[in-house]
């Protein structure tokens, strides 16, 4: 089938019609977009006070709409304090943000003021991408003792301040208080998990809250472990190396890599470690293998909320997750081998050290992670403040469960910081090269020699 | 004889049914989702009947992202810039390729096509350095230009189809006194609905669905594209499952009723050009 476009007007009407479009397009973005980085960060000030500073400052986070929204509205409260700085805000998802800064890193169009995450920071701070802010707090006398030195020292490299912290969040451990208290569910009666508890007491608990179809638990000789309908726990260690297998190999006293970057999960406490969690799968059938943890939910952390998980380890992220679907749950913190570890995850704000606009910029940056702006984030509910001055009004809002326990953790944390190559440890060779010898497919020993020799250091 | 013939016509019917179930299971499971309540997305094992069924996951997209009308247009505006584009740069390039007699021709079409190869990752750095030096950043230059200014994928498609036409009318409309820009215009394109639409088509699908050239190059919410805005959906720690499928389901409604309006030229102008 053809169709005739053979006079010269419709030919015509078609380059009017791109035409058209093309103008009107590039004259849109004229009128709406705000010009690139450099030209927008242009500020005056018409006196030594901070409030007269007439400025438009970039800045740029990752996270859904919603964050941007809350970013938005937090911003507004800035703006009641600084009405003459505007404030651009843009983002991006996590994944492809920082493609986006590796990219406007290189063609200095940094926004400027930008999120940064803990486990990027060395690789940014080494690329230049990001202004040390050491001096610019000294000279204005920064509150550094509002932070816990373990989440400031989170965001430095090579002693240097790169980022200021803006929330702290932590993994806990969570347990579904309806499947505790329903005796169909808690045929034996388990007592609820409590915080600190050895790992022999806890997997006792998560033994007893293991249901096979027939309603038998994992401590009953009868159990059938091939028709597991509810779990006693759900953890991940290989899938979540960064978030709970680290702070577990600490407890035990291991490590996962020295002080010198080197490999050190191969001592014999680390085998300890994975062996216990190898034998939670394999031999007392209460944790669910890597593969059958997908299949319940593809985020771990995220199986409580599936209604058929007892306990499991999840971020203070997760609780929106949980209310959402309808969990009555409740935190504390992790079981240990020896002593209290626990993992919290720091995200802070970073400056273009190529900013046209520093002063302006400085002081939303100090705003933002000073005690007004944290107790502003805190009075949202959905982040954890790094700023301890902001720690009463995130606990007075109530949720129904004891948010304490995240600050509580900030106590036993992993004094670990990330450096360039780390992440890829934690986030691919540690996934891809221990999940099945965790589940009983392989020999432990041999999969952390290869890790080890994957990581290269 | 015709027990063997039905026997056949069973087993393709079959083989259809089957290929159709692997293609049209994950829009079902689209359209599940799309429709369920976010409580109803944790439950497992998994169920694909909502219960209760809702629509509440498109008051929620529009009332948390209330700027997705406008990536929506954005979106609709630049991908028919680039299709009609396409046909009218790519379709001039491809009838040079395809009609007139110059000796560097083929080696300057396997230039055109071996810049098929060059991964558009590779070449993002360098694009986003000059594009931010001439200004281009944070408007919809980087995305239009690049595509107006042809394509080489479409001058091959095109190419391969222009082939297809006799050469014949050519030579008549040299004894007509007519010369290359007669037979492109008043000869060729007139002969070539069938691949224009599919070029329009493959144009505008490319622009919709491409997420990474405006995530780079674009800054400014108010410019973004639908694709990108689909995307602050997902958080690195959340999601909304029903929001998102309701999102992805309006992103696919433009393709697919373009595709079904103008399935037929589309499946000639594909099969014509020797693509397929």
């Amino acid at each position: 089938m053809m169709i005739r476009l053979s006079s010269r007007g419709k030919i015509g009407f078609i380059m009017l019609c791109i035409l058209a479009l093309f103008v009107t397009a590039c004259g849109s973005n004229k009128g709406n977009a705000p010009s690139s980085g450099a030209e927008s960060s242009s500020g005056t000030t018409a006196s030594n006070d901070p409030a007269s500073i007439k400025a438009k400052v970039t800045f740029m986070q990752w996270g859904t709409q919603e964050e941007v929204n809350q970013t938005k509205e937090l911003l507004k409260k800035f703006n009641e304090k600084y009405p003459n700085i505007k404030v651009e805000v843009s983002s991006k998802d996590w994944e492809t943000y920082w493609t986006a800064i590796t990219a406007q890193a290189a063609s200095g169009t940094l926004p400027d003021i930008y999120k940064m995450d803990e486990a990027y920071l060395d690789k940014y701070a080494k690329l230049g991408a990001m202004k040390d802010l050491t001096s610019l707090m000294s000279e204005h006398s920064f509150d550094v003792d509002a932070f816990e030195p373990s989440v400031l020292h989170k965001l430095q490299q090579s002693g240097k301040q790169y980022a200021l912290p803006r929330d702290a969040n932590t993994i806990v451990v969570f347990y579904n208080k309806k499947l505790f208290a329903d005796e169909k569910t808690n045929p034996r009666g388990a007592p609820v998990p409590t915080s600190e508890m050895s790992w022999d007491e806890f997997i006792q608990i998560a033994k007893q809250m293991t249901l096979d179809k027939k309603g038998r638990t994992a401590a009953d000789s009868d159990f059938d472990k091939s028709s597991t309908s509810q779990w006693g726990l759900v953890m991940d260690a290989a899938g979540s190396a960064d978030s709970v297998l680290e702070s577990q190999l600490w407890s035990n006293g291991a490590r996962l890599v020295n002080d010198d970057q080197s490999f050190a999960m191969n001592s014999p406490e680390g085998l300890e470690v994975l062996n216990k969690f190898r034998s939670f799968i394999v031999d007392d059938h209460v944790v669910p293998s890597s593969s059958q943890v997908k299949s319940i939910s593809p985020d771990p952390f995220l199986s409580l909320a599936t209604g058929k998980v007892a306990i499991s380890f999840g971020g203070s992220w997760n609780t929106s997750e949980y209310k959402v679907a309808n969990i009555d749950f409740e935190a504390i913190l992790p079981p240990k081998f020896k002593e209290e570890k626990t993992v919290v995850q720091v995200s802070g704000y970073g400056m273009n050290p190529k900013t046209n606009n520093e002063e302006a910029a400085w002081i939303l940056l100090n705003w933002l992670t000073g005690s007004e702006g944290q107790i502003a984030l805190a009075e949202q509910g959905q982040s954890i403040p790094a700023n301890k001055q902001a720690v009463d009004t995130y606990l007075a809002i109530q949720d129904g469960y004891n948010k304490q326990v995240f600050i509580d953790s900030q106590k036993y944390v992993i004094p670990v910081p990330f450096f360039d190559g780390k992440e890829n440890l934690l986030w691919d060779i540690i996934p891809q090269m221990l999940s099945n010898p965790l589940s009983g497919k392989g020999d432990i020993q041999q999969a952390v020699k290869d890790i080890g020799a994957s990581y290269g250091k | 004889m015709s027990t063997a013939k039905a026997m056949t016509s069973t087993y393709k019917y079959i083989m259809l049914l089957l290929g159709l179930l692997v293609f049209i299971g994950p829009l079902l499971w689209l359209l599940s989702t799309m429709l369920k309540t976010q409580d109803q997305t944790y439950v497992f094992p998994p169920k694909l009947l909502p219960n209760p069924l809702t629509f509440s996951s498109f008051s929620r997209l529009f009332e948390t992202m209330s700027l997705m009308p406008r990536w929506i247009m954005n979106s609709f505006a630049v991908s028919i810039i680039n299709g009609l584009g396409t046909i009218l740069t790519s379709s001039l390039i491809a009838f040079g390729f395809a009609r007139t007699r110059s000796r560097l021709r083929s080696v300057l079409f396997i230039i055109v096509l071996a810049t098929l190869m060059i991964p558009s990752q590779v070449t993002l750095i360098p694009m986003y350095i000059l594009f931010s030096k001439i200004g281009w950043y944070d408007t919809w230059l980087p995305l239009t230009i690049p595509v107006f200014l042809a394509n080489p994928y479409f001058i091959f498609l095109f190419r391969q189809f222009f082939m297809t036409l006799p050469r014949e009318l050519d030579e008549a409309t040299y004894v007509d006194g007519g010369n290359y820009w007669t037979i492109y215009s008043k000869v060729i394109l007139p002969l070539s609905g069938p691949i224009i639409i599919s070029g329009f088509i493959f144009a505008f699908v490319f622009t919709w669905t491409d997420y990474f050239s405006p995530l780079i190059f674009i800054q400014s919410e108010k410019l973004q594209m639908m694709s990108v805005g689909l995307q602050l959906i997902m958080g690195k720690n959340s999601q909304d499952l029903p929001m998102m499928a309701a999102g992805s389901f309006l992103a696919l409604v433009p393709i697919a009723v373009i595709y079904f309006t103008a399935q037929k030229y589309f499946v000639d102008g594909v099969v014509m050009s020797g693509i397929k």
